[in-house]
């Protein structure tokens, strides 16, 4: 992630800019104070105490996953890569979200676990469980300290603020809001930065869109400058074609099965979000009310980020004069917005940022106290000291982010590489949990064996294709493939462990495993628009009826 | 403790929930934000507006969020939060499901 500007990027604000910024500052702090007389339990600092409407987590869930890195990551993709980008929403994102809503939440939710991790403590046993929760609390600190790192070049090149600076700056604003309100205090503003990102990137967008002529026109534009895979999602995608994204078979099974569902399932920065739900319905609503917006969010950051290739003629050029791809909005901004409405986009910005870091640390907060200290460390205290325990970790969990940002900083290229292998281990643990859920035969230590050949196979793909002994089009064809053999590698090693071991007791797994869930979940008695199954189908369909109306344009 | 201190317990409670509910929040700060950019708007250049193709963007997205800011606080204040704390505590004890 290369953010540093070569053309100077500093954004003319003016007071009424500073204004709105430090109006939001005042809240963020404002909403931790507020919620500080909430927390009483560790279940409150955790889970919300398991209270919240299906609107809040579903709105939290999309904005968890709508940090600046992801907003100015997608624009950048886009204009790098074109419309094809869209396929990370709708074959992607929408699928695994209703998924996780209508199959996975039942279990998640009903069997009261307080985390991912504790899920596989139950169904399988410890070793699972250690691995899961180790490998998780390592990556959050390492993407918080990744966000922490963008957010401050971002600060750096829009405001002028020294890195330093804003990297601890913004760390302690995010300390102090978590540390007084928990995860309520999280989600509350991941809820108020997705409507603040909202209304500073909408009005861009129409002014992008307006000037270059419309939509169609765009993409018209698109096409004979880029050519014909730029500006169409499918085209190029047969084998042997030129869509960087690769073959139609990888998008769909790679893309939109494996790698979506291991990321959006089995990530706890997302499925806490649902946890803290008031009620088993409304914890399964939460990432199906969650996928309507997120069908649209390619409108304000693939929309832009295609609208600038045209808009500004230097992106993408090293030189004197040239943008990073990374720079694709704030370069937009800078352009077009006057103050006023610059101003609502600068807060957006940072405010995405912020979520993004407290996304990870109120999901490190939870893991480690409950999952590491609890678990192995201190069993049987009391909850009040649990509740210490996951205060420190919040500060310890940003200090550390801090010092990842430092060596975010400097070594870029690692931490690329550790997401990259972070992400190769979400796959092989979707596996575990898909087998768990729906074959009770998966023995306890099966779902070990099958987390570490997955992710080992997972990896050896990615060396492969580093050392040119496999060759795909491009790093986004090999990591669809690679998710496909994690996810084979994975399935055939639960598979014969467990037929070679011998199966969890049938009273153990009540609550954990499909036919025997503990709650009702019969939903004939709510509103249509309560009832995941139905919304869940429409979610679906409209994202089918998005990609038609793409290929009209 | 009498009925009356009781109901007035539960109209402080109340008054509490409203105040800290999230609708509460972003109304505010979407009221505040709207102002501020639809003042914004109001003052903008010629040469703002004609960089920003022509449109009074500040003015349009100000009006927008103050519309969405009162829209927030109007629905707070129809739809009021519920006290399930209270109510759990004080009409029925031992009903957690």
């Amino acid at each position: 992630m290369e953010l540093l500007a070569v053309k100077d990027l500093t954004l003319d604000l003016s007071p009424v800019d500073i204004f709105l910024l430090i109006v939001y500052f005042v809240f963020v702090i404002g909403i931790g104070f507020a919620l500080k007389r909430a927390v009483k339990s560790s279940s409150d600092f955790f889970l919300s105490g398991r209270s919240l409407p299906a609107w809040i987590t579903g709105l939290a869930f999309i904005s968890a996953n709508l940090g600046a890195v992801e907003i100015l990551g997608q624009s950048a993709s886009a204009a790098e890569y074109g419309a094809s980008v869209v396929h990370y929403f709708w074959v992607g994102a929408i699928p695994a979200m209703v998924f996780l809503g209508i199959v996975m939440m039942p279990f998640y939710y009903g069997s009261k676990v307080r985390s991912v991790p504790e899920y596989l403590r139950l169904r399988y046993d410890r070793k699972a469980h250690l691995i899961n929760a180790l490998t998780f609390t390592l990556a959050s600190l390492l993407i918080a300290g990744v966000n922490l790192f963008a957010l401050a070049v971002v600060i750096e090149a829009l405001l002028g603020i020294p890195q330093a600076w804003a990297i601890v700056l913004s760390a302690s604003f995010v300390l102090s809001y978590i540390l007084l309100g928990g995860l309520s205090s999280a989600i509350y503003n991941e809820v108020l930065q997705f409507f603040v990102i909202l209304a500073g990137l909408i009005p861009l967008v129409v002014i992008a869109v307006k000037e270059v002529g419309g939509l169609s026109e765009l993409f018209a534009t698109l096409g004979a400058r880029e050519g014909p895979t730029f500006n169409s999602a499918w085209t190029g995608t047969e084998p042997g074609g030129a869509n960087v994204f690769g073959d139609f078979f990888g998008i769909i099974v790679g893309l939109g099965f494996c790698l979506s569902f291991g990321y959006w399932t089995t990530n706890f920065a997302e499925v806490q979000r649902a946890m803290a739900a008031k009620s088993t319905n409304a914890a399964r609503m939460t990432p199906i009310i969650g996928a309507y917006p997120k069908l649209f969010i390619p409108l304000i950051t693939i929309l832009p980020g295609m609208a600038a290739v045209v808009l500004i003629p230097t992106l993408g050029e090293t030189g004197a004069d040239g943008v990073e791809y990374n720079n694709a909005i704030p370069a937009l901004m800078d352009q077009y917005l006057p103050a006023g409405a610059l101003g609502v986009a600068v807060t957006g910005l940072v405010a995405a940022f912020m979520a993004g870091m407290a996304a990870n640390v109120s999901s490190f907060n939870a893991v480690f106290t409950h999952d590491l200290w609890e678990e192995y460390v201190r069993p049987g205290r009391s909850d009040h000291y649990y509740l210490l325990v996951g205060r420190l970790a919040t500060v310890a969990g940003v200090v550390i982010g801090i010092g990842t940002a430092y060596i975010a900083a400097n070594f870029q290229n690692i931490s690329n590489y550790f997401q990259v292998l972070f992400t190769f281990f979400n796959v092989p643990l979707f596996v575990t949990f898909i087998v768990g859920m729906f074959w009770k035969r998966a023995s306890p230590n099966s779902g070990f064996w099958g987390i570490l050949v997955g992710t080992i196979a997972a990896v050896s793909t990615y060396v492969l294709y580093l050392q040119d002994v496999i060759s795909f089009r491009s790093d986004l064809h090999e990591s669809f493939w690679g998710g496909i053999i994690g996810f084979t590698f994975g399935a055939v090693t639960i598979v014969v462990v467990s037929l070679a071991g011998k199966p969890k007791p049938v009273e153990e797994l009540r609550g954990l495993v499909h036919g025997m869930e503990l709650r009702d979940m019969d939903e004939g008695e709510q509103p249509l628009y309560r009832r995941p199954v139905p919304m869940g189908m429409g979610a679906l369909a409209l994202s089918v009826v998005l990609y038609l109306i793409m290929s009209t344009l | 403790m009498s009925e009356k201190t009781q109901d007035e317990e539960q109209a402080r409670l109340l008054t509490l929930a409203k105040l800290f509910d999230l609708r509460t929040f972003i109304g505010s700060l979407f009221c505040i934000f709207g102002v501020a950019v639809t003042i914004a708007g109001i003052t903008a250049s010629d040469a703002e507006v004609a960089r920003a193709s022509d449109l009074n963007v500040s003015l349009y997205s100000g009006l927008a969020m103050l519309v969405t800011g009162i829209g927030f606080i109007a629905w707070m204040l129809t739809q009021p939060p519920v006290l399930p704390e209270a109510d759990s505590k004080m009409d029925r004890p031992d009903s957690h499901n």
